[in-house]
């Protein structure tokens, strides 16, 4: 049973507490609540009267009403005043003037209560939990901090952690969670998690993250959350159905979505919870998994940043009557990225993406990588959706192009020329598991006529003749380009050949740098073939006055 | 246009507009056209209205140099913590939000990684509670407390 005490001051006559209340009150170490307007029993308060002392602003009497409590949380003792002191005491009068003395006129606790909440909000929660026993003043204001961040990585402090997020929520006043981050292990509490959503909910929470493992019962997400109005982020990290309510998904205030290794249960509500987000900017899909979805369409009309991760492990984990993968050739999720400005992707294959009215498109980065248990083995449509995405993103300032294998490109040899002339591209990078072979790196520069950076990841080759009078030098090259970055040179002649072109005929390169790939260059007489090297591509004809660097 | 403000201490501040409506509660002083006559702030002193100010003059300035202005916020906000708080309950008064919260990192940054008793001593709080509530207190939150 726990009980509220009533303040000092109504006991008038004692002088000695008086006294004792006067000096006390600058280390809040006594007072009531302030709702409870007992105005009398602050004292001698002289500071400010934004002050609340260390109590609880909900009396517990009046928990059990509060709008926001949650029926059957833990039931907390808040012992806040002990009226039991001696205070006749000779010694404790001794004590409050030396504190008197020593404690600066101008300490912390002269601060209000917002501004060391501001404070705490600075602090990891443990931390900011801590200072509950710093001083009575102290003692609560932790459950009013905005922030609230729950994770426990020691598998056995887990149940600690569940019975600390309960307490933290049942004590929390009526102020609001801006932010609340829990990353925890379900099981079976999955009621329990529920009614923590719903409660950080009601406290108009705009920052959410969840990160949920471990699942020994299926986990239907409150409804609540679904139609939260305060909500302006949302991360869901869960590898688990993400079952949806039959009512509506309503996001009116979200901005940032991020799912990670979500399993969408159907068509339906995967195109529910896309449609309910009308203000969103930025999505991100990590690892999701597709397989139960035949056809859905993002569009929302503000979004600006997409991307789109695609790795596919854990595909392989689940049913195996969903393969999908290797037979599907449309595709099923259309993006139409009317207000995008970056876009993102990285995965093992492109089949299952779309992008539509691209050309907003600014930034692009698309990595598309091998699967492991094919050798080489390059997906036909992935070529066709490559040059498809490419097509639409004519627009683009930076593109970063990490294939497999850019041969990619050379098995739907048809469409070659039909790549798409970036009139604005600025800065190009492209990487794969092979070096780039010369003319193929020509063809792409051709089609590129503003380029001022270009960064090779994977070295350089060079295949065939290269013939100065039949072969047209890219225009960029002539005007544009001053950067090129070279990286995983292994030294070979072909190698050396390719760079001894690209330098004659760059003629505004202002530099070059050069970096050998040091799996190649191991052995310790290799650093002498690394200067040979470096001695020759210094001693090249150059058609600009760019400077060479070798890193 | 030339603001004046007037400290606590009734010493008069002559500033740029530009620079005075960092602060918000000026702001909407101005922009309610009360911003004619000297601007009273009986809840600032002179000596912190000084820093105040030059923080603020500093934040126009060097606008667009990120770094430039991370080095010299970094200067800034080491002071001693009367001077601190002092800072604090200016910036809260005058409602500028980036030295509310430098100023507030500030002040985690000295609770960061302490234990509650070198806490409680460097910034000066007296520890009222008896040893059986503090270990009342340790008990319910566990979680804060186990290490």
């Amino acid at each position: 049973m726990s009980e509220i005490i009533v303040s000092l001051s109504s006991n008038s006559d004692n002088r000695e507490i008086d006294e004792y209340h006067d000096i006390s009150s600058d280390s809040g170490s006594s007072g009531s609540n302030s709702s409870s307007s007992d105005s009398n029993s602050s004292g001698g308060n002289a500071t400010d009267e934004q002050y609340t002392f260390g109590v609880p602003r909900v009396p517990l009497e009046e928990l059990g009403q509060h709008p926001d409590y949650i029926p059957g949380c833990f039931q907390e003792n808040h012992q806040i005043m002990d009226v039991s002191f001696e205070l006749k005491n000779v010694k404790k009068i001794k004590f409050r003037k030396k504190q008197n003395a020593i404690k600066s006129r101008n300490g912390i606790d002269n601060l209000p209560d917002a501004i060391l909440e501001h404070i705490l909000s600075y602090l990891s929660t443990k931390d900011a939990v801590r200072t509950s026993i710093l001083s009575k003043r102290w003692q609560y204001l932790w459950t009013s901090i905005p922030k609230l961040e729950f994770y426990e990585e020691e598998p056995d402090r887990k149940t600690m952690l569940m019975n600390f997020v309960q307490r933290a929520l049942a004590l929390r006043d009526s102020s609001n969670i801006k932010d609340f981050s829990l990353s925890c292990d379900v099981e079976c509490e999955t009621h329990r998690i529920n009614s923590w959503i719903s409660a950080v909910v009601k406290h108009k929470v705009q920052v959410l993250y969840l990160g949920l493992a471990n699942f020994q019962e299926s986990l239907e997400l409150t409804p609540r959350l679904f139609t939260c109005e305060s909500l302006k982020e949302l991360t869901l990290s869960m590898f688990h159905y993400l079952k949806l309510p039959t009512t509506s998904v309503s996001f009116p205030s979200l901005k940032k979505l991020i799912l990670m290794e979500v399993i969408f249960p159907d068509d339906n509500s995967t195109q529910q919870l896309f449609s309910g987000c009308p203000i969103l900017e930025e999505l991100f899909i990590i690892d999701c998994i597709w397989n139960n979805v035949k056809a859905v369409y993002i569009a929302p009309p503000m979004l600006r940043i997409l991307h789109i991760s695609d790795a596919n492990e854990n595909k392989d984990d689940l049913n195996a009557d969903a393969d999908g993968q290797n037979e599907s050739n449309s595709c099923q999720v259309k993006i139409f990225g009317n207000s995008l400005e970056s876009f993102s992707f990285s995965g093992d294959h492109l089949n299952d993406f779309c992008l539509l009215n691209s050309s907003s498109v600014v930034d692009a980065s698309i990595e598309v990588f091998q699967r492991d248990d094919e050798d080489f083995y390059v997906d036909v449509q992935d070529a066709h959706h490559l040059y498809k995405l490419l097509d639409g993103l004519g627009n683009v300032e930076k593109l970063r192009l990490q294939v497999s294998s850019l041969e990619v490109l050379n098995y739907a040899e048809e469409l070659f020329p039909l790549l798409p002339v970036f009139n604005n591209l600025t800065s190009l990078t492209l990487g794969s598991e092979l070096p780039i072979e010369f003319s193929r790196l020509l063809t792409i520069l051709r089609n590129s006529p503003c380029l001022d950076f270009l960064e090779l990841a994977m070295g350089i080759t060079y295949h065939g003749i290269y013939d100065s009078i039949l072969d047209r030098v890219p225009s960029c090259l002539m005007t544009h380009l001053k950067t090129i970055n070279i990286f995983g040179l292994s030294g070979d002649e072909k190698e050396i050949h390719a760079i001894k072109i690209l330098l004659k005929i760059a003629l505004v390169l202002k530099r070059i740098s050069i970096s050998f790939d040091a799996f190649d260059f191991e052995c310790s007489g290799d650093i002498m073939k690394l200067k040979e090297i470096s001695a020759q591509i210094l001693s090249f004809p150059k058609g600009s006055s760019c400077s060479i660097f070798f890193c | 246009m030339a603001l004046e403000l007037k400290s606590s201490d009734n010493k008069i501040f002559e500033v740029e507009e530009l620079v005075a409506v960092q602060s918000e509660t000026i702001k909407s002083l101005v922009e309610d056209g009360c911003a004619d006559n000297v601007i009273p702030l009986p809840n600032v002193d002179s000596k912190t209205l000084e820093l105040v100010l030059d923080w603020c003059k500093n934040h126009v300035d060097m606008k667009l140099d990120e770094e430039k202005l991370k080095e010299y916020e970094d200067k800034f906000i080491e002071v001693d913590q009367a001077v601190l708080y002092d800072l604090l309950l200016a910036a809260n008064y005058l409602n500028i939000k980036d030295l509310l919260n430098r100023a507030c990192q500030k002040v985690a940054d000295m609770l960061k990684g302490k234990t509650p008793e070198q806490i409680r001593e460097t910034l000066n709080i007296v520890n009222d509670f008896s040893p059986e509530e503090e270990e009342e207190i340790r008990k319910e939150n566990l979680w804060a407390f186990e290490e």
